[in-house]
């Protein structure tokens, strides 16, 4: 799959990142040379330097043969802006652009674009978190992996009650109140 | 007529300004609030300082009932976000917005904009104008670019001087409307005669207008 | 009465003209008591003024009969409040899409030597007092005097 990624920002970079680690042949076009840093040495597709709303800038980049076009910078318009430019001067089948406005998500939706938008996807997940645990939203919250050391938690807190009774019941199990 | 402007900077400004003298109901929406206050405090309170793209801050300018809306910012994409919010969420009848790149053009045309303004452009034709130039000049598109204006220097290699109009095989979709000659434009008859230095203003179409280059300005 | 009819009235504290914008809340009371202080039993005249702010969705000569009797209203009672105090008193409406614009202008156009306006104590979500548009935009944009009331509050912002 030929897939362009517009935005070498930390999501756009670790995206191009596995679709190029899954042998898709991935462009990435970021305007700041200093963006592509963030791709692993490994990366094996190519970058551009140049702005993805530009219609040369995307024509250099394949558009023409692309199968995908995501639009991930930080500007919802741009992004809109972008992914329109795929889908209707080049005809890219599949355009994704990351619009974090729910409202104006919806509105792209009704023209044709896919959307992502980091607001629902967070919240939604984070709601599903607090009801139902960090392990019902399939890695979207993980766990603490490990707890620091304890010093002395401060008198009168909720964590000062929680460890005398957790000593007070160490030190005389079994024994009914 | 109610006007809604999305961006408050010079064009924005003085775009509201010239309405206003004209006579038209106008509601600009301008994101920065130093500037919104500073055009509200001479303009009247005729400014909703917040995002023009967003369909809440549209509805609070009265998009609802707008005849017109023109995006002035300076980004392009603002610009087309905030007109395709306006017709898409409020049917406003016309929307005209500023295209800072002329390379959008196509694309805000393609996605039903009803006009756009490239000052770019504008200022390239005019510049254009003062050097001889091997070429068609690009006066104006109507139809989505379908249908060209353009004007036609001819200087002496030009194949057509010497003839007269009804003789040339005009590329189908093509006219000759005006010659200019000696600073005065003629409107052209069947038997007018082209000379060297003429300039030609035609209409064509995109698809023969390479056809029409030829036959005017030759190679 | 502070100052009654009989006695010399310093210079200070006249006025000709006093435009009392009215919100329609508490917050008219003590503008209204203000005023009554400074003009009761003087040749001076009180204008009470309520707007009605229009939003941009509807035209600014848009009709809107609920508004008209709330105006009414407080009208009726701050007029009604003026004249127990033996005050000359007129009152009006107007329409526009900001009311600070419009008490600046109407001030201008009565030549009021005072505009009297009451503030109620406002707080926003996170705590912090809100004195509103109306009132900074007037304080910002009159040349005639103003001299703003707050309400008495019994909640502080800083009180949690």
């Amino acid at each position: 799959m030929r897939v362009i990624i517009i935005g070498c920002g930390r999501v756009g970079a670790r995206t191009a990142a596995e679709l190029d680690q899954r042998g898709d042949h991935v462009t990435v076009i970021d305007v700041d040379q200093r963006a592509f840093i963030r791709l692993p040495s490994t990366f094996a597709g190519v970058t551009v330097r140049g702005s993805g709303s530009d219609e040369d800038i995307l024509r250099g980049a394949g558009a023409d043969l692309a199968d995908l076009l995501m639009a991930l910078t930080e500007g919802d318009n741009r992004n809109a802006m972008a992914a329109q430019l795929g889908k209707h001067i080049f005809g890219i089948p599949r355009v994704i652009a990351k619009i974090n406005d729910p409202l104006r998500a919806e509105a792209y939706r009704t023209l044709g674009l896919e959307t992502i938008c980091r607001t629902v996807i967070l919240a939604d997940a984070l709601v599903v978190a607090a009801t139902q645990g960090a392990e019902a939203t399939n890695g979207a919250v993980e766990p603490p992996t490990a707890e620091p050391r304890q010093g002395v938690p401060p008198a009168g807190s909720r964590a000062a009650a929680n460890a005398e009774a957790a000593i007070e019941e160490a030190a005389a199990p079994g024994e009914d109140a | 007529m109610y006007v809604v402007v999305i961006g408050g900077g010079n064009v924005g400004y003085y775009l509201t300004k010239e309405l206003l003298a004209a006579g038209h109901e106008v509601v600009m929406i301008e994101k920065d609030p130093a500037r919104a206050r500073t055009i509200a405090d001479e303009l009247g309170s005729i400014v909703v300082p917040n995002d023009g793209c967003e369909g809440r801050y549209q509805a609070e300018a009265g998009m609802g009932r707008a005849d017109v809306i023109a995006a002035v910012t300076g980004d392009d994409e603002d610009n087309l976000v905030a007109c395709q919010v306006a017709k898409m969420k409020f049917n406003v009848p016309r929307a005209i917005a500023r295209v800072n790149n002329p390379s959008n053009e196509a694309l805000f045309r393609r996605l039903a904009i009803d006009d756009t303004v490239s000052p770019t452009r504008s200022i390239l034709a005019l510049i254009e104008h003062e050097i001889p130039i091997h070429d068609l000049l690009h006066l104006a598109e109507l139809e989505g670019g379908e249908v060209q204006i353009v004007e036609a220097q001819l200087d002496a290699n030009s194949p057509v001087i010497g003839k007269v109009l009804r003789d040339l095989e005009l590329p189908e979709g093509s006219s000759v409307a005006v010659v200019v000659r000696d600073e005065h434009a003629i409107v052209v008859r069947a038997d007018t005669t082209l000379r060297a230095g003429d300039k030609l203003l035609a209409v064509t179409s995109a698809e023969h207008e390479a056809e029409l280059r030829s036959l005017l300005i030759g190679e | 009465m502070i100052f009654g009819r009989r006695e010399k009235r310093p210079a200070l504290l006249t006025f000709d003209r006093i435009l009392v914008p009215l919100a329609g809340t508490e917050a008219d009371d003590a503008a209204l008591r203000l005023t009554a202080i400074l003009l009761a039993g003087t040749p001076g005249q009180a204008f009470l003024l309520h707007v009605i702010e229009i939003p941009f969705e509807r035209q600014l000569d848009a009709q809107d009969p609920a508004a008209v009797a709330f105006a009414d209203e407080a009208l009726g009672n701050g007029e009604a409040f003026l004249a127990a105090h033996e005050v000359q008193v007129e009152t009006g409406i107007a329409q526009a899409r900001a009311a600070g614009a419009a008490i600046v202008d109407d001030a201008v156009e009565r030549r009021a030597d005072l505009i009297v306006m009451g503030l109620r104590y406002k707080r926003r979500f996170g705590g912090g007092w809100d004195a509103g548009r109306t009132v900074p935009y007037v304080m910002r944009n009159s040349t005639a005097p103003v001299w703003c009331l707050r309400a008495e509050t019994e909640e502080l912002a800083h009180t949690p």
